[in-house]
């Protein structure tokens, strides 16, 4: 059975659902993203989950052991707020500390594990000081070593990164995975950041409205989109709508506008919507459909064009390889590898 | 840019103009006056003498008069950071709805004059008063409890009148507390009471601390509702001064009783800040 099991657990405040009888089962040492838009209900399950919230209905195991007796101080879990929510009137290592002095850990042992704590994080020498006197990225790792300290059988993050700038919050999220890796702990992370949820977990479930429309590694989920919701939030999409011409043996033969293509996978239904991703999609000089560049984005490492053409609106990335850009206007033909495109159910 | 620099004071002036106007124009005309003389037989004589100073300072009856009415501040802002503050907490973690309720619940005394309330008071703790009377019929005492004219009753009074001030001083510290660090606190393995007396109380004493500033000045300075509850057997420092004003008419004294209660209130608040900002220096900057 799953370290963390999760059934049905279902909240509402007011007339309004939060969560809709989620259900997810994680296995120990996993690392899993909820991602979502803001008030798809992630924060409410992970507080559901660190008993901060009572569910309406559902139930959360951990270890097999029902969570709904348990007060949120006897849950040993161990949560990284948004804010950090370090406790301003308290050193660095008083912070740490008062996870273990609530467990009346002996002040002896506790320094020792406040110092490894500190090393963990790479914040050695910073003991006296106080969070105001850190920096926003000292501040969170403060917050982690404070969770982790406690040896927690979870570990929840709540949108841990949000308020660090670019630069920072990509390089925490390596460091984070890392430190999970090392002491292997469960670990549930909310966040809106579709790369930050790549990046960092080992499985990524998408929330949308309360629910988990999909849940699946990294990869299968940015390639294999289950719906429309899942392949516009993570990263971005270009949804073809389409009728089906021809169809056999793994083939579709579709038609939008006045343009036909061929692409992998197999419907029933008469008219299908395809996902294509934007880097997928490359320009080619003969062949292909038709299109002309609306406008040119430059991003730095890539070019972000869009287009206009007879399946609509289109979306393509191509890498900053030092070529010319295309310009404004300029008629080009697209295609696709035949992998490229999904059938999204619905 | 020499404009600029005389800017803010433009701007500043009429604020400034009615402050010095109402207060600090009363305010030296009464420490000129503490220092004139007056006799039964002459009335008030300009000059400059230090009389009224030496007498308010070195007569014992003052001292009484002073003494009692610092200690009466100090309980009233004592008891009411007591209730104040577990009120003020008990507002915050209400919904929202409750809460603006509640608020107006609590602020709601301070639109009735502190008159008005005071009467309200004699009426419920008067010898036939209604509290005397439940306390009777239920059976709890034989004879009512003397509660006019004691320092009980003044106390109670005073502190129904000055606990909004502290609920409102320590209110403002919790709407800037992060409602994340209580959550914080319980998932480290606090429980709630631990919780409150080890991360919200320290990080909310900057508004008790304040809060019971603003009440023990105002205690200190009370006069309606110590001479209404009170009476002439308790005399507070406001009444006193009054007194030598109205009934005496010697202005110079009163003056010079008022000049001290300002003098010793500012001292004490002055002081009470160095130490409060001393104190919590480290974690709040």
């Amino acid at each position: 059975m799953a370290f963390l099991d999760l059934r049905g657990l279902t909240k509402r405040f007011g007339g309004t659902i939060a969560v809709d009888g989620l259900d997810l089962s994680v296995d120990r040492g996993e690392f899993v993203a909820l991602l979502g838009p803001s008030g798809c209900g992630k924060t409410t399950s992970l507080h559901m989950v660190a008993g901060f919230v009572e569910p309406d209905a559902g139930t959360v195991r951990i270890d097999g052991r029902d969570m709904a007796p348990v007060p949120p101080n006897r849950r040993n879990i161990g949560v990284v707020f948004q804010s950090y929510a370090l406790f301003p009137h308290m050193t660095v290592a008083e912070n740490i500390g008062f996870g273990m002095e609530m467990r009346r850990v002996p002040a002896a042992e506790r320094a020792v594990r406040i110092g490894e704590a500190l090393s963990l994080v790479r914040l050695d020498g910073y003991a006296g000081r106080y969070p105001r006197q850190l920096s926003g990225g000292q501040q969170q790792r403060v917050a982690l070593a404070r969770a982790l300290v406690i040896r927690p059988d979870l570990l929840l993050l709540d949108e841990p990164l949000s308020n660090l700038d670019a630069k920072l919050r990509e390089e925490m999220r390596v460091e984070i995975r890392l430190i999970q890796r090392q002491v292997n702990i469960t670990t549930i992370l909310v966040t809106h950041d579709q790369a930050e949820a790549l990046v960092m977990s080992d499985r990524v479930a998408v929330m949308d409205r309360g629910r988990i429309v999909q849940i699946d590694r990294p990869v299968q989920a940015y390639d294999c989109p289950a719906n429309a919701f899942v392949s516009n939030f993570l990263g971005r999409a270009n949804l073809i709508r389409a009728a089906v011409v021809n169809r056999g043996q793994g083939r579709l033969c579709l038609r939008a506008g006045t343009s036909e293509f061929e692409i992998d996978g197999s419907t029933e239904a008469d008219e299908v919507t395809v996902s294509i991703r934007p880097e997928r999609i490359g320009f080619v000089e003969t062949g292909g459909i038709a299109a002309r560049v609306k406008v040119s984005l430059f991003m730095g490492d890539q070019w972000l064009y869009r287009l206009d053409s007879d399946l609509g609106g289109l979306t393509v990335c191509a890498p900053n390889a030092g070529g010319a850009r295309i310009a404004d206007g300029a008629p080009v033909r697209l295609a696709w590898p035949a992998d490229a495109a999904r059938v999204l159910n619905g | 840019m020499a404009e600029r620099k005389t800017t803010p004071y433009l701007l500043s002036a009429p604020a400034l103009l009615v402050y010095s106007a109402f207060l600090a124009a009363p305010l030296i005309a009464v420490t000129i006056l503490s220092f004139n003389t007056f006799t039964m037989a002459t009335g008030i004589q300009p000059g400059f003498s230090l009389a009224n100073y030496a007498e308010v300072l070195t007569d014992d009856y003052f001292h009484r008069i002073f003494l009692r009415t610092f200690g009466l501040a100090l309980l009233v802002a004592a008891i009411a950071a007591l209730i104040g503050t577990p009120e003020a907490y008990i507002l915050h973690r209400m919904a929202p709805a409750w809460r603006s309720a509640f608020l107006l619940v609590i602020l709601g005394p301070l639109l009735v004059s502190v008159l008005v309330r005071t009467l309200g008071w004699a009426v419920l703790l008067g010898r036939n008063g209604l509290i005397n009377s439940a306390l009777i019929g239920i059976g709890a005492i034989e004879r009512p409890i003397e509660f006019m004219y004691t320092m009980t009753g003044v106390v109670v009074a005073l502190v129904h009148v000055l606990v909004p001030f502290h609920v409102l001083a320590v209110w403002a510290s919790l709407r800037r507390l992060d409602p994340a660090v209580e959550a914080a606190g319980l998932s480290l393995g606090a429980s709630q009471a631990t919780v409150l007396r080890r991360i919200v109380v320290p990080q909310i004493m900057p508004g008790i601390l304040s809060g019971s500033l603003i009440v023990f000045t105002l205690a200190a300075s009370a006069f309606a509702t110590p001479s209404i509850i009170g009476g002439r057997r308790l005399k507070v420092v406001a009444m006193t001064a009054y007194d030598e004003f109205l009934n005496s008419q010697n202005w110079p004294m009163g003056a010079a009783i008022a000049a001290v209660l300002l003098a010793a209130t500012l001292v004490i608040v002055l002081g009470y800040n160095r130490w409060v900002e001393r104190r919590y220096a480290q974690a709040f900057q």
